[in-house]
């Protein structure tokens, strides 16, 4: 009986006496003052093997006008202009995404006009990298390397994060080596800042400087939500504000660029503004963010889908929008022939309105921006070469002397036959040129100026 | 003797079970696997925050955005041009708005737009030079307001988010810590700010400075920063909430 009872009593101190300080051993190093600090050792030590670094160099050829006075010392046989070229070299980062096949994601500035890419592998590999495609507009650009033993980064819904989130960038600023920074998500869908053509950025306080851009913002579990791109710099340096191109974003490109080799654009066809104060109050109502839709351009995938004008557009997929800048770039980089869920208001009414996204090569409204003097006319790729459908009376396209039913077929000497290629030849053209119109079966030339 | 037999079974038992436990202990310390138990399992475990978007969600929409515009005296019937840049915490539901002085001197308008996208004309209401405050008022309804605590001094190391709108991007949230409390001789040697390693910048100024609670700790103050202009070196200041009143 006592024999018993001291048994007990022995395991019930040992059970007490040993769980205890047990449990306070494990937290040593968890807690101060029975505070959790937390360090990202753990999660750094799986995601920072897939950031590498970018070093590029090439040569960038810049044109000068030979100056008068010495032309006039050379005669009239003296060049015209000086071609100079200079070596330049590049630092940037970049996230594997793909270790199977060797992508990696990094900015299109950072790999623009490179003759020679090479990667920095976090073990100390460096190996060349092929580019596969790049989106001038969204700044993304798509490299392949071939190589074993990759890692790659972990992936995750870039839509889920909220403003206040952790975040943490991995890159390679000012060429120091592997860099890794800590903030939080300072703010989302922050457009209208003139960095890109297409805006819809994560903004962070997680220091990024020169060499970080296409490198990776992660969060706590060290899954990819944006590639750091730019940063608010008055003095050259980091002061809190950077901005990252959200992942999901990077992946609709991506996808894009792995299957055509380029991103293929996503046209809605409407045109608009942010919703505002005023404008909200003038149509009485109580939301006040929102694309406002001011034109659908006919026989648009908006026109197809039923959007009409005074719509306003306050969802993509489920998700809300803040500005029609928001809009532009999610519509525009989620490539042509997606299924697009457009939440709106018409009249005070919510509704959803399912859209297919056109393709931007088969330009059907905005000839506006193959060159100013097209503006107006309506124009579409056809066997004999591009077609004008339409032309809008006293636009400047119809001042020049189109008319509707010409098909474009040349420009200066040279044969056109899409409109892409109308388009690469009128880049390079600055002052005005000469189109080559057929029309009832006569050629005939059109000068733009 | 049976209370004596009894004590010597009790003794007997602790001896045991302190060099079980002892035993125990030094297995226990040995074994590799307690020690996977940190890191960054305790940020999910530990019950610490993940994330700061509820603090954000309770101060943000209280920060609202001010524009001070000026009149050109030459030509008074030109467009009034923007003047000073900042940002103001709503502090009660009838309008009274805080900022800071500088973000409103010389003003001859103050625009105030909140983050729903309404805009209000402010009035000021009064103002202080030496502390840097000003207070205004704004007639609207359902305004959000920020909460705040004034018996919860901040203290140095203390996680705080900056809410404002820098360079005029729009509202953007910082995090750092109280870097130091009670600093003065900064200006006028009156005041005692609070330092923070937060970032903030021109057009911060007069934005709010909360805990991870989302209450207001302080006003922050981009005009008193060390070596000109040079914003987010991690050198900022903010005016104590405890001067308000």
């Amino acid at each position: 009986m006592k024999t018993k009872l001291s048994l007990l009593s022995a395991a019930l101190l040992t059970a007490s006496l040993s769980l205890y300080p047990a449990v306070s051993q494990a937290a040593i190093p968890q807690a101060v003052e029975g505070q959790a600090v937390p360090s990202l050792a753990p999660m750094l030590e799986r995601t920072t093997p897939a950031v590498v670094s970018v070093a590029v160099s090439g040569t960038q050829v810049s044109k000068q006008r030979v100056p008068d006075v010495f032309r006039y010392f050379f005669g009239p046989n003296a060049p015209q202009e000086q071609v100079q070229e200079r070596p330049f070299r590049g630092l940037g980062s970049g996230v594997i995404i793909d270790a199977a096949k060797g992508y990696i994601v990094t900015n299109n500035h950072v790999i623009n006009g490179a003759d020679d890419i090479q990667i920095g592998l976090h073990d100390g590999r460096e190996i060349k990298a092929k580019l596969i495609g790049a989106d001038k507009e969204s700044d993304i650009a798509l490299l392949q390397i071939d190589a074993k033993n990759l890692t790659e980064i972990n992936q995750t819904d870039s839509d889920n994060i909220r403003v206040g989130d952790f975040a943490v960038a991995i890159g390679n600023p000012f060429g120091l080596g592997q860099t890794v920074t800590s903030g939080i998500v300072s703010a989302l869908g922050r457009s209208g800042l003139g960095i890109e053509m297409l805006e819809n950025f994560i903004q962070t306080d997680a220091a990024i400087n020169s060499g970080n851009s296409g490198g990776a913002l992660v969060n706590l579990n060290g899954e990819l939500i944006g590639i750091n791109t730019a940063i608010v710099a008055p003095n050259g340096g980091n002061v809190g504000i950077g901005f990252a191109i959200p992942a999901n974003m990077v992946h609709n490109l991506v996808d894009q660029i792995i299957e055509h080799g380029e991103v293929r654009r996503g046209v809605l066809g409407v045109s608009g503004r942010d919703l505002d104060n005023e404008l909200a109050k003038a149509f009485g109502l109580d939301t006040q963010h929102g694309g406002f839709v001011n034109e659908v351009m006919p026989k648009s995938a908006a026109d197809k889908a039923g959007l009409k004008a005074g719509d306003i557009i306050v969802s993509i997929n489920g998700r809300s929008i803040k500005s029609f800048q928001e809009l532009r770039a999610k519509v525009a980089t989620m490539g042509a022939g997606a299924e697009v869920e457009f939440g709106i208001i018409r009249d005070g009414d919510k509704k959803t309105i399912n859209a297919t996204l056109g393709e931007a090569d088969k330009v059907e409204a905005e000839a506006g921006n193959v060159h100013p003097m097209l503006q107006g006319a309506t124009l579409e790729d056809s066997k004999k070469g591009i077609e004008i459908t339409e032309i809008a009376q006293g636009s400047p396209a119809a001042m020049s002397g189109l008319q509707e039913g010409d098909v474009i077929v040349g420009l200066n000497r040279t044969k056109i036959s899409s409109l892409k290629a109308l388009k690469e030849a009128l880049e390079d053209q600055q002052s005005s040129v000469a189109l080559k119109i057929l029309r009832d079966n006569n050629l005939l030339y059109l000068v733009l100026r | 003797m049976n209370l004596k037999d009894t004590c010597i079974y009790i003794v007997k038992a602790m001896t045991f079970g302190l060099i079980m436990a002892a035993v125990f202990l030094v297995i226990t310390s040995i074994l590799p696997n307690h020690s996977l138990n940190t890191g960054l399992s305790s940020v999910h475990s530990g019950g610490a925050e993940l994330s700061f978007a509820k603090a954000v969600r309770r101060a943000a929409p209280a920060v609202a955005n001010i524009y001070s515009l000026s009149i050109d005296q030459r030509n008074p019937l030109n467009a009034s041009s923007l003047q000073g840049l900042g940002s103001g915490v709503i502090m009660s539901k009838d309008g009274y708005v805080l900022t800071n002085y500088h973000v409103i001197k010389k003003a001859d308008e103050i625009v105030i737009a909140l983050q729903d996208g309404r805009k209000f004309t402010a009035e000021v209401v009064g103002s202080d030079p030496v502390t840097d405050l000003a207070v205004l008022k704004i007639e609207g309804d359902n305004l959000p307001i920020v909460p705040f605590n004034l018996n919860n001094p901040a203290q140095v190391g203390d996680v705080v988010l900056a809410i404002g709108n820098p360079y005029n991007i729009g509202q953007t949230i910082t995090q750092g810590i109280i870097s130091a409390t009670g600093r003065n001789g900064l200006s006028s040697g009156y005041l005692d700010f609070l330092q923070t390693d937060a970032a903030i910048n021109a057009g911060n100024s007069g934005g709010a400075l909360i805990d991870t609670n989302g209450e207001l700790i302080g006003i922050n103050t981009a005009a008193f920063q060390v070596g000109g202009d040079n914003g987010g070196n991690g050198i900022s200041f903010a005016i104590p909430i405890k001067l308000y009143s």
